[in-house]
């Protein structure tokens, strides 16, 4: 058994020390230690803090747990589903190395890697303790406690990619099983904020908080942290790693003994889409809406009239909850009755191809994105949780109002937009190099860049319900700061509104960034580009955050030295903005340039 | 008398070799007879140009193609007849799928030139997008479509309209024999069935050109006997075909004329026949007779024309080899009738496409 899983070991050792991808995230995270230490140097120079050593060591630690967070829905994800997609499982069984041998050989390099990144640091953190403001205590028990996350993360992923059966399959799960505890804690301090319950209740969820990594981060990090090293959760941790791999092991046959045959799923896929089309969920729609209207208008008078309240006297988010859950759930039921009567088209199931460049959006809105019905699924979402927003914030915090509701419904709009038009469009690249049709889509009587914009289209389509929710939120957000700025001809007023102006302008550079660094990075490795990306784009914003921070203060100290005044500090406001979209729209550039020639040079080779 | 081989009309050993495809006379590479082609040119050899072909359906001239240090082809130059059906032979690592993709558009020519039906492929790369149709090695499919929802797609995409789109559809659907698993899921299909739909979507823009990178690779039997008459079929179409394979036996079958390309460099390009009929000595023909004939082969021995002529082990058949210059079809039938002798055939022996390229090509890995 051992040298089955020694062998596997080696060459997944190998393997990483060839792939260019792993030495890059090392020069990232050199790249973040040196920046973090720059600051925290200037820091202590300028006098600007007065622990330049926890500030440092803060930095390292929140970088640290993003890295292994992302790790958990990238890296590990991948032990198993990368044999499973390169159709080589069997031949590992059959070379007679056994479950536990491949899930120890897989694994093994993996969590050496990820632990390996994390004790190379180790050192180079004592600086920390130089600087001043941390101790040595707490050096260890946070480097113990991220060790401990790592393992959990590992057999997280491990279990993902023990029972997917792809590496896309296996990232959702593990993102589902990190970001719903995220969300539960969100709400179960919503309910806490408001709602007093049992002792014995609060008993329960203290003991759940010794998982939270983050609650063992902020003790360890609290001012004379004097506890021990090694804390309940690292036991944890590991004990929750342990059962997962054993868990793994357990089910491996289970989930790996039949090879998948893709043609099942596709069928059941293939009828859905036969009865959900686009013109079903368009009727749906024209049917809910009075629903709503109704709902908007009658909901008030409705509760007066069952509860005897006064209508006047009916919360508002109570009429937001109601709009948001019948939408929420209304649309599907409607839309399944709709293609229940509606009768099915012969031919093609989804409708006939739109025409010339249009055809590439029809096939990635139909093929990658989920069709109508991901539409669907997008549209109850969304209202889903603009309905929990109100929900948690009117019933629960009872501090709900417009400004804040719309804020939320802007910041969830654009995130899960923005993360929704990137994934969509990396996976319509991908899927194009992974089934080898680069090449007869660039064969297409069309340029490589008429096929990007047709393919960024697409993947805009999908992100159709979480635009608008952007655009509703937005309205109500930025009309009010605008009409509060007040008189447009004053100095002030021009001031604010370059600002704002600049702040957008630099936001929406920042999201093409990284939607471009998504569709870089998904011709160019197989899982894990969202991440990537969002690793880049993190590290790009953190950099150009700095730098423009620093030269404010620059600016800033220079300007009343030299007695400047008021025109230095505008200057020394505006500059950083300047700078950083001028940087950023050259990355774009650049970037787009560098697709183009990537998708030529991929389908030259396909 | 039966299955006797039409005569072929007496040439002159002066006249040059017919093009490919019975078009054009066409040089070699090296500017050299086709006799001569047949020993493997040295690769350094100056290319001497090809006479103008504004008409052709394949003009490449001095193409050279280089992958970092790898010269993956080196001044190459033929050209293709339309209306032919042309085949591309080569070892693996020769240069074939390099130059399909120069040809394609999918690469750029580094230097030299390539030109479609007239059309340079580097600057007119749109418009030789649409007089071409390539179809990879690989299978190149959106395997979660149906077959009409692929073959639809790729339709719109080049901008047919509706009515036209379905028309076309099933025309190809069934010149392909795919019409009764039109609704089917593609990744459902047999690697066959998948391989029609591949040559059905090449077909949907109705391109004069269909290239084709080793079409029958991986097929069974049945599924490249099939693929085959379909090719047949588009070539009476008026098609021009240029094929890429392995497979040698069909490919001499099937095509009228073919190139042999060797570690980038062109060792033959004309017409099949040409090349199947060289023989370093002699003319060979072999001739069957229904029943046994007394001293028949001392009898043809002293036929003028006749430079040996044997029996093939203990059959009925005879191979008979002519003197060099002195091969003409007529005038050996001529004499060999006037041996009033029963005939049951008589062709002329022509070599295995195997031979002539184990011949052409060199041994060893790239």
């Amino acid at each position: 058994m051992f040298r089955g899983t020694l062998a596997l070991m080696t060459r997944g050792l190998r393997f990483d020390c060839r792939r260019w991808q792993m030495h890059a995230l090392r020069f990232l995270l050199v790249g973040f230690f040196l920046l973090f230490l720059f600051v925290a140097w200037f820091s202590s120079l300028a006098a600007l803090g007065s622990a330049p050593g926890l500030n440092f060591f803060w930095s390292i630690t929140f970088t640290n747990y993003a890295f292994v967070t992302l790790a958990g829905m990238s890296f590990f994800t991948s032990t198993i589903t990368e044999e499973k997609e390169e159709q080589t499982l069997g031949l590992l069984k059959m070379a007679g190395v056994n479950p536990l041998g491949i899930l120890l050989g897989k694994l093994g390099p993996r969590l050496v890697n990820a632990l390996l990144l994390l004790a190379i640091q180790f050192p180079f953190v004592q600086l920390a303790v130089t600087l001043g403001g941390v101790l040595h205590r707490q050096v260890q028990a946070v480097y113990i406690t991220l060790a401990g996350y790592i393992v959990l993360m590992a057999g997280v992923g491990l279990i993902a990619s023990v029972i997917a059966h792809h590496t896309r399959r296996a990232a959702l799960l593990v993102s589902s099983a990190i970001l719903t505890p995220l969300a539960l804690q969100f709400f179960v301090y919503g309910i806490f904020s408001s709602v007093t319950f049992p002792t014995g209740v609060y008993d329960t969820i203290n003991w759940f908080s010794i998982w939270s990594v983050v609650e063992r981060l902020r003790t360890v990090m609290s001012l004379g942290f004097d506890g021990s090293p090694i804390g309940q959760q690292f036991y944890t941790h590991m004990a929750a790693g342990a059962v997962l791999f054993v868990g793994s092991w357990l089910i491996f046959e289970r989930c790996t003994g039949q090879p998948h045959s893709p043609t099942g799923s596709r069928e059941v896929s293939h009828n859905v889409r036969r009865r959900i089309r686009f013109r079903s969920l368009g009727t749906a729609m024209l049917i809910t809406a009075p629903v709503l209207l109704a709902v908007l208008l009658a909901y008030s008078h409705a509760r007066s009239a069952i509860t005897g309240i006064a209508f006047q006297r009916v919360p508002t988010y109570e009429v937001v909850v109601a709009v948001c859950l019948t939408l929420a759930v209304g649309l599907p039921i409607i839309t399944l009755i709709v293609a229940a009567v509606r009768p099915t088209a012969a031919g093609s199931d989804i409708g006939e191809c739109w025409p010339s460049a249009r055809s590439i959006v029809w096939k990635d809105l139909n093929f990658v994105s989920g069709g109508a019905v991901g539409m669907m699924v997008r549209v109850s979402l969304y209202s889903l949780i603009t309905g929990l927003i109100a929900f948690v914030m009117g019933a629960l915090s009872g501090e709900w109002d417009l400004t804040a509701q719309a804020a939320w419904m802007f910041g969830v709009g654009l995130i899960g937009g923005t993360m929704e038009l990137a994934s969509s469009l990396g996976r319509s690249l991908r899927s194009e190099v992974q089934s080898q049709t680069l090449s007869t889509l660039t064969l297409l009587p069309r340029s490589i860049r008429s096929l990007l914009w047709a393919k960024v289209a697409g993947g805009m389509a999908t992100m159709i319900p979480a635009g608008v929710m952007t655009l509703i939120g937005g309205a109500f957000v930025f009309v009010p700061l605008i009409r509060d700025i007040g008189d447009f001809g004053s100095r002030e007023s021009l001031t604010s509104i370059l600002v704002i102006l600049m702040t957008v302008v630099a936001g929406v550079l920042e999201i093409l960034v990284f939607l471009e660094l998504t569709a870089f990075f998904a011709l160019t490795i197989r899982w894990g580009y969202v991440v990537l990306a969002l690793i880049c784009t993190y590290f790009m914003n953190t950099t150009g955050w700095i730098v423009g921070t620093l030269l404010s203060l620059g600016g800033l100290i220079g300007g009343s030295a030299t007695g400047g005044g008021r025109i230095v500090g505008i200057l020394a406001m505006v500059l950083p903005w300047i700078l950083a979209i001028g940087i950023a729209s050259a990355v774009v550039v650049a970037l787009f340039y560098a697709i183009e020639s990537r998708i030529r040079r991929l389908a030259g080779q396909s | 008398m039966n299955d006797i081989t039409p005569p072929v009309p007496p040439e002159s050993p002066a006249d040059p070799s017919p093009g490919p495809g019975g078009g054009p006379p066409e040089q070699a590479p090296g500017g050299s007879s086709s006799a001569d082609r047949l020993e493997p040119s040295p690769p350094t050899s100056e290319p001497q140009p090809l006479p103008p072909s504004d008409e052709a359906a394949i003009d490449v001239r001095d193409l050279s193609h280089r992958f970092g240090n790898h010269m993956a082809v080196d001044r190459v130059s033929f050209q293709v007849t339309p209306r032919s059906l042309h085949g591309f032979v080569g070892p693996n690592g020769a240069g074939k799928t390099t130059v399909l993709k120069l040809i394609c558009t999918l690469l750029k020519p580094q230097t030299g030139s390539v030109h479609v039906h007239g059309k340079d492929v580097d600057r007119q790369t749109k418009d030789v997008r649409r007089q071409i149709g390539f179809m990879p090695d690989h299978f190149s499919m959106y395997r979660q479509m149906t077959v009409t929802e692929y073959l639809d797609f790729f339709a719109a995409a080049y901008g047919l309209n509706t009515a036209d789109r379905h028309r076309v559809i099933g025309d190809v659907l069934a010149l392909t024999d795919m019409d009764g698993r039109r609704d089917s899921l593609i990744s459902g299909l047999s690697r066959g069935m998948q391989q029609r739909v591949g040559l059905a979507r090449v077909l949907v823009n109705d391109p004069d050109l269909l290239l084709l990178d080793e079409p029958a690779s991986g097929l069974d039997p049945r599924a490249r006997i099939e693929l085959m008459e379909i090719l047949r079929a588009l070539r009476q179409m008026g098609k021009t075909i240029f094929i890429s394979s392995h497979i040698l036996s069909e490919l001499a079958e099937l095509c009228d004329s073919v190139t042999i390309i060797d570690r980038g460099h062109i060792r033959y390009s004309g017409a099949m026949r040409d090349l199947l009929e060289q023989n370093s000595d002699a003319a060979v023909y072999r001739l069957s007779v229904p029943e046994e004939q007394p001293g028949l082969e001392e009898r043809l021995l002293a036929l003028e024309e006749v430079v040996s002529a044997e029996r093939i082990e203990e059959s009925l058949e005879f191979r008979i080899s002519c003197s060099p210059g002195a091969e003409s079809d007529n005038r050996l039938l001529a004499a060999v009738l006037g041996l009033e002798i029963p005939i049951e055939s008589f062709q002329k022996e022509l070599r295995h496409l195997n031979e002539a390229f184990m011949d052409l090509t060199e041994q060893g890995v790239r």
